[in-house]
């Protein structure tokens, strides 16, 4: 078991270099993911933040090759424990997914099958990588949900989704996920779609768990501070790319990308009380009509003509960022 | 995804042309529409004038040349007429029936969706309730027994096949009408002195368009076939006017001693027709459908 | 579940009831029956009796109430034109339209169902595009001439099966069926394939419409990334998600098929109850068009009560949960 942030000599489980997967619409090709490198050990928790459109989602499902067309992965590597997965066949993937790579989706309401129990879902997965008894699925599925947090679950194996409430609900799809012993788990907002009190619970459930098996998670979300508590590395991303990375305390401490800093200025928990809450001007860009250079350049207060030129990705002591005008330290509040 | 602001008709114009299929449907339609409207200068013949008939070309296989001294490309009838004059005009009463019972259909069955989304209530439920049960029932056999009822004749037949069809513009138009019915600018416009009649026609008729027009498409298309059955039946149109299901009819006695083309020529020409038609609604709907557009 | 029944149940009746009304009134405004009962060179004797004996002396209201009366006691009147019960009359002739029916619709469902899988799994490949063709012609196309065709091909030309009638039966409950011998089903096929061919496109549609919705599921998406094969989400996932559409299109359809079974009926000579329908409105036989009228809206009251049943057994959210 290795404990998350310690440093870690052995190779990354996932590494991930220049990954672009594009849309080829009608309106044109948008360039959801463009670039996006980075490396998750074992047992790490990394975050992947950025606003709805920002290409996180969609670099999520990149990583299990699951684009739906007009999507494609257009370039770079994804290699999960040495394996390249970008170019891998169907049947291929097929192998990976759920065994070696898992994922737990946003809405949990919508992600198990209304007409399946939850027995015949959880066996259905034991049966995609390995052959197996009913009586054997059936025992492993309720320990899987046991260890989920979800009582009585000899007996929940037959009732059906909508028999469970939300928190419960995405309790059984991390339960999927984690039925073979999964060593990566891609987590795309799964605690967007639930209440408040039953968020904060799944969160410190899912860091146990990712602690007690030495799974490692890429939280995605579009919430810094959900995944400030969780992640020790943040990556942060704007309009397909991604625009600062670092260790989660000191991208908070001193963010170096506007945005970042932006994002941060406009969380409640940093803002005095009594002030108004700061918001980063204009809205997300079109991936279909990206401005020239530097994307965030419209909406950036320290933008210069050397921003019509794209940044090259910068990195000095385990820190990276794009921006030509890095904000050294930030005045702190 | 933003796109520039394309007026939408021009839009599904657009979308529309990029399926070959669609666009040659259409173009059948068109031509078929023409043919249909001039076929009295067209046709070689009057097929409606007796007097002009003679016996003596009757049941004449394609490319016989008969006493009009012009061919018979189709060859004849039991009659003696000229398949192709007799196709053409049955083309159009075949077309003026569909398009008749369809428009009929689409306006008392707009209406009536309306009214029921609009006024929600006992209306709505009663009237939704008759709906759905006509719905549940065959149009043919509806069709049937109010042309058994009405008698026949072209009035007749048309208000069975209304009757038969009015139901499916009614739901239409109740979904497209209560869907935007609940949106609150509607609500908000209710609360203004805006009249009624104001609010239907400014804001919830050209919202359930789309959906009718595509409805019409196919209703009409099933109008034509529901006459052409009832025709072939007996039960259609009197004979002095024969529809293409009527020249089918007249032509089953002599399909099994080998002379096909009385009823295999209409019998052609009225499948090229609703198919044409068919294809056109079911390309218009796939692009209407919000749900299958990326 | 049970008040869910109860009220559906009492649904049925109202709309019976209705039905009873509206055929009633509807089919005795059509033309004049003494014209049909009674040679023009009959007495006045004779048209007195002849009036009595069929109750059209009576009002309508009066003829109604008698008409339903006897309804409850198994009697739906006798034929004019037969002179015979019409009870029997149509009991003798349904079993040949329920079999020719059956086969069509169970024929078009599992021949149609996995086609519009396939054609929503796949909806830009040839064979899906193919398949979307032949579903648009069996939409398209009208049933008679369908069925000339068929004759015309198979009977006629390659002279393979025979035009029409129900050939060799075999009697199972008192009842003949062409179901149980070679040549009752080589009459069979001919016109159940006409029949099906409509169904067939509905139920491809159907089907491909409900897959091509489910693949784009969050549902299908998180089965997929668990690592389930194609087939597997086809097989289960998806099947079992478009089973409730297609269980509902399918008890729709069988009595519309009861209704369309008219058509065909008449083209292949298959003697069941389309045909007499359409003989009993030329003739204006008025007890069997009502018999008949009532007889298919209360079949289709039971199979929609059935649907509403097959519905809850296939969606668990219909199901009274047992946690919640």
């Amino acid at each position: 078991m290795t404990a998350a942030g310690k440093p870690i000599s052995e190779a990354p489980i996932l590494e991930v270099r220049d990954l672009a997967t594009h849309f080829f619409t009608r309106a044109g090709v948008v360039k959801a993911v463009d670039g996006v490198s980075f490396s998750l050990n074992r047992g790490e928790i990394i975050g992947l933040v950025g606003e709805s459109g920002s290409g996180k989602s969609v670099t999520g499902f990149s990583l299990i090759g699951l684009v739906d067309p007009p999507g494609r992965i257009v370039g770079g590597s994804v290699k999960l424990e040495g394996q390249e997965l970008v170019g891998l066949n169907d049947a291929g993937l097929r192998k990976v997914r759920g065994a070696r790579i898992a994922m737990v989706f946003q809405d949990p309401m919508v992600t198990l099958n209304p007409v399946l129990t939850i027995g015949q879902q959880m066996h259905l997965a034991l049966a995609a990588h390995e052959s197996i008894s009913k009586r054997a699925a059936r025992a492993r599925s309720a320990e899987a949900l046991t260890r989920v947090g979800i009582p009585d679950a000899p007996a929940r194996l037959d009732a059906y989704p909508h028999q469970f409430s939300g928190g419960m609900r995405q309790r059984v799809a991390i339960a999927i996920a984690l039925l073979h012993g999964t060593k990566a788990i891609i987590a795309d907002e799964p605690t967007t779609a639930l209440d408040v009190s039953i968020q904060a619970q799944i969160l410190s459930e899912m860091r146990e768990l990712a602690r007690e098996m030495g799974t490692a998670l890429v939280w995605i979300s579009h919430d810094l501070s959900t995944v400030s508590t969780l992640a020790s590395r943040i990556l942060v991303m704007y309009a397909g790319r991604i625009v600062e990375e670092g260790p989660t305390a000191q991208v908070l401490r001193s963010p170096r990308h506007p945005y970042t800093a932006g994002l941060l200025r406009s969380l409640p928990a940093m803002a005095k009380p009594g002030t108004d809450l700061e918001q980063i001007p204009g809205t997300t860009p079109s991936l279909l009509d990206l401005p020239e250079g530097c994307p965030f350049r419209p909406r950036c207060d320290r933008a210069s003509e050397l921003c019509a030129k794209d940044p090259p990705m910068t990195r000095a002591d385990d820190r990276g960022y794009r921006c030509h005008h890095t904000l050294e330290e930030m005045v702190s509040a | 995804m933003t796109t520039k602001a394309v007026s939408p008709w021009r839009n599904l114009w657009i979308r529309f042309c990029e399926d070959r299929i669609a666009l040659g449907a259409l173009i059948v339609v068109a031509i078929i529409l023409v043919l249909a409207l001039f076929a009295p200068l067209i046709a070689p013949q009057d097929p409606y004038d007796l007097s002009g008939l003679s016996l003596r070309d009757a049941r004449r296989p394609p490319g016989f040349v008969g006493s009009g001294a012009y061919v018979h490309w189709l060859g004849t009838d039991a009659q003696g007429r000229d398949l192709w004059s007799a196709i053409l005009y049955g083309l159009r009463v075949s077309i003026q029936i569909g398009i008749f019972a369809g428009a009929v259909g689409l306006i008392i069955g707009t209406t009536v969706g309306i009214l029921a989304a609009y006024h929600r209530g006992i209306a709505e439920t009663v009237l939704m309730r008759i709906i759905d049960l006509q719905l549940s029932f065959p149009p043919i056999l509806l069709a049937l027994v109010l042309v058994a009822v009405l008698g026949q004749g072209k009035a007749q037949l048309i208000a069975a096949l209304v009757a038969a069809q009015y139901a499916y513009f009614a739901r239409t138009a109740f979904g497209a009408a209560s869907a935007e019915r609940s949106k609150d600018y509607i609500e908000a416009a209710m609360a203004t002195p805006l009249s009624n009649m104001r609010i239907v026609f400014r804001h919830i008729l050209p919202n359930a368009m789309p959906a009718l027009i595509v409805v019409a498409t196919v209703q009409v298309a099933y109008a034509i076939a529901l006459e052409s059955t009832l025709s072939f039946l007996g039960l259609g149109l009197p004979v002095t006017e024969p529809s293409l299901g009527m020249l089918i009819s007249n032509g089953v006695k002599y399909m099994m001693s080998g002379r096909y083309w009385i009823s295999v020529y209409p019998g052609i020409a009225l499948i090229v027709l609703i198919v044409a038609i068919n294809l056109v609604g079911d390309h218009v709907r796939d692009i209407l459908n919000p749900r299958l557009n990326r | 579940m049970s008040s869910f029944l109860l009220q559906r149940i009492l649904q049925g009746i109202v709309i019976m009831a209705v039905m009873s009304v509206i055929v009633f009134a509807g089919v005795y405004a059509i033309g004049n029956p003494l014209e049909v009962l009674i040679p023009p060179e009959a007495t006045q004797d004779v048209r007195a009796r002849t009036i009595a004996r069929f109750g059209l002396d009576k009002s309508l209201v009066e003829q109604y109430f008698l008409f339903i009366s006897n309804l409850f006691q198994g009697d739906l009147g006798q034929s004019y034109i037969y002179n015979e019960p019409v009870l029997q009359l149509i009991g003798n002739r349904l079993p040949a339209t329920l079999e020719l029916v059956l086969t069509a619709v169970l024929g078009a469902t599992f021949i149609g169902v996995p086609l519009g899988i396939y054609a929503g799994y796949k909806p830009d490949s040839v064979t899906a595009r193919t398949i979307m063709a032949v579903s648009i012609l069996g939409f398209s196309v009208p049933t008679f001439w369908v069925g000339l065709i068929l004759i015309l091909t198979f009977a006629v030309s390659l002279g393979w099966l025979p035009s029409g009638g129900r050939g060799d039966t075999a009697e199972l409950f008192g009842i003949d069926w062409s179901i149980f011998t070679l040549d009752g089903w080589s009459h069979l096929i001919l016109p159940a394939t006409n029949l099906a061919l409509f169904k067939l496109a509905i139920m491809i549609r159907l089907a491909r419409a409900g897959t091509r919705e489910v693949m784009l599921s969050d549902a299908v998406k998180f089965a997929r990334a668990a690592g389930l094969s194609e087939t597997t989400i086809l097989s289960r996932h998806v099947l079992k998600l478009i089973s409730i559409p297609i269980v509902t299109v399918f008890g729709l359809e069988l009595a519309s098929t009861l209704a369309f079974a008219v058509v065909t009926e008449t083209i292949f000579s298959w003697p069941g109850v389309g045909k007499l329908i359409i003989d009993s409105i030329k003739n204006l036989d008025r007890p069997v068009m009502v018999a008949y009228l009532i007889l298919t809206a209360g079949l289709f009251v039971t199979i929609n009560l059935c649907v509403d049943i097959g519905y809850a057994v296939l969606d668990p959210r219909l199901r009274r949960g047992r946690a919640e």
